[in-house]
């Protein structure tokens, strides 16, 4: 079990996200066919392919996390191109080292959020990918606060419990950004795609880090 | 999943319509860089360049209406998704030895986003550019936020007027103010009734009974309006909709303006036509002067049925720049 967060690691990490949101991949489509326009599965196995393509070249772990950033956003567009692109180029800032343990892990996950959220207002309730991604980044922050030797897979499984949480309450919330906000109340009833792909690929990471 | 359209690999769409574009009209505009359009023959650079970008799967907009008179570059990015931020920096790179760059941005999520961080990048570059946002939907509401108003087909005669000011070789501070100008006096209303398909996704985009129509929905079927109501004749529609634009724009007895019947895909000139002519007499008789008329496809929702009723007051300027010569291979004025 993986006790740092490596290079290594963050590609062992990355491949198995890519591996789960394509198994979902009809089903985030679907999701987000009821609110938006039916393409959020293929929009984050088009990013999460972009990021284990542009994570293989020689390079620190910071400038790996750039090249992520700008592999993504080159290789996507639509309105998660730049939000998933920032969330890297911030965790590229945050990274300090070439081997993070799970307390730097955490800061450099704050640090990808920080400047996630200078690309979007989007709030806990608005029915987006941050219903998932802000208790997954504050059970992170939780998990390290709480007990000084919780190990990273403590911390990426309370996040994916976090973020499965926050995603399947997004049914319940009428939409507050996006296409889907335009819909007002009939945007409740079916999950946020965005936030269940955000919870899929939380576990995905938690799963890979028990594995290796 | 039934989807019946001429199409090859899903993943290809973008790239072959584009390929196809530059086939069609190639002593107009060209390809570079697999996903920018720009004009065959660069205009000069001491003017201002116009650039917009935008999702595939609208055409003509955004991408035909590059050229002579109108934009400089469309930067593409796939179907209904707005194009990564470094294909728009690259493509606001090609005009850095230029008087200036403005970049029209339609507001959706995705444009928006990925232009605000496209801007970031180009000033990190020293590019200076300006931005001009089109939120013309009235659905919402006039008093709405900014960010339930869509930017529809309104943006085309924006950028009509846009690129015809850049080609007088105004400077940027003037081409936005004539620019700001018509944006804060144009709107949209839009129609459906009955919703596109994602050519790449195969599923139907919103949803609406075979016995309903929406005013207000938007361009991927997002609603806005107040929801799905029966059909109604054309007339009833066409004067619904007339009104609730002369209302939102404050029109006055005597004011210029351009009316424009822009199809979703689906709709048949015969229905436009129909359409314009109760619009416009509505106006008509309101004492407004109804002086540039069009009943055309400009920004379509792949098979959507519906149109967009977009209507712009003039002012002398406005009028001259609309009227001014273009040669985009959509949008041709002699």
């Amino acid at each position: 079990m993986a006790s740092e967060f490596t290079k290594d690691l963050l590609m062992k990490m990355l491949e198995t996200a890519l591996a789960a949101v394509e198994a979902k991949f009809d089903e985030l489509n679907a999701l987000d066919a009821a609110t938006g326009d039916g393409d959020h599965g293929t929009a984050i196995v088009a990013t999460m392919k972009a990021a284990v393509e542009s994570a293989q070249g020689a390079g620190t772990l910071a400038e790996t996390l750039s090249n992520i950033a700008m592999g993504i956003m080159t290789a996507t567009g639509g309105s998660t191109s730049s939000l998933n692109g920032s969330f890297f180029m911030g965790m590229a800032d945050g990274a300090k080292s070439e081997a993070l343990n799970p307390a730097e892990t955490v800061a450099a996950f704050e640090a990808a959020l920080a400047t996630m959220q200078t690309m979007t207002n989007a709030k806990v309730g608005d029915k987006t990918m941050m219903d998932a991604m802000l208790p997954a980044i504050d059970a992170m922050k939780a998990a390290v606060a709480a007990n000084a030797e919780a190990t990273l897979r403590d911390v990426f499984q309370q996040a994916a419990d976090a973020a499965k949480a926050g995603a399947e309450k997004t049914s319940e919330y009428v939409a507050k950004f996006g296409r889907a906000r335009n819909l007002g109340e009939r945007s409740k009833g079916s999950c946020d795609a965005g936030a269940t792909s955000t919870a899929i690929i939380f576990q995905a990471y938690a799963d890979a880090i028990a594995a290796n | 999943m039934v989807m019946k359209k001429f199409m090859n690999d899903p993943e290809n769409l973008t790239t072959e319509l584009l390929e196809g574009y530059a086939l069609c009209y190639p002593s107009k505009i060209k390809v570079v860089s697999e996903k920018i359009v720009v004009r065959a023959t660069p205009k000069s650079t001491d003017k201002v360049a116009i650039v917009t970008l935008g999702g595939a799967g609208h055409e003509p907009a955004l991408s035909g209406f590059v050229g002579e008179g109108m934009l400089d570059a469309s930067v593409v990015g796939d179907i209904f998704a707005a194009p990564g931020a470094p294909k728009v920096v690259e493509a606001l790179r090609m005009f850095k030895d230029y008087k200036g760059i403005i970049l029209v941005v339609l507001n959706h999520e995705g444009d928006q986003r990925n232009a605000n961080m496209a801007l970031m990048m180009a000033a990190k570059e020293g590019l200076k550019v300006s931005k001009i946002v089109t939120a013309e939907d009235i659905a919402p509401g006039v008093d709405a936020p900014i960010e339930d108003r869509r930017g529809l087909g309104g943006c085309i005669p924006l950028i009509k007027i846009l690129g015809a000011a850049a080609e007088k070789g105004l400077d940027v501070d003037e081409i936005l103010a004539i620019g700001e100008r018509f944006n804060k006096r144009m709107a949209t209303l839009a129609v459906t009734l009955k919703v596109a398909t994602h050519p790449q996704a195969g599923q139907e985009i919103g949803a609406l009974a075979d016995d309903q129509m929406e005013i207000g929905m938007g361009q991927h079927g997002e609603g806005g309006g107040n929801g799905p109501e029966p059909m109604q004749s054309a007339d009833w529609v066409a004067e619904t909709m007339a009104n609730k634009l002369s209302r939102a724009l404050e029109l006055k007895a005597g004011e210029k303006v351009m009316l424009m019947i822009n199809g979703s895909g689906a709709t048949t000139l015969m229905e436009m036509l129909i359409v314009y002519r109760k619009a416009c007499q509505v106006l008509t008789a309101a004492g407004i002067e109804v002086v540039s008329g069009c009943c055309d496809e400009i920004l379509t929702v792949q098979e959507a049925a519906g149109f967009q009723m977009i209507v712009g007051v003039f002012d002398d300027e406005t009028l001259a720049m609309y009227n001014a010569p273009s040669d985009a291979p959509y949008w041709v004025v002699r």
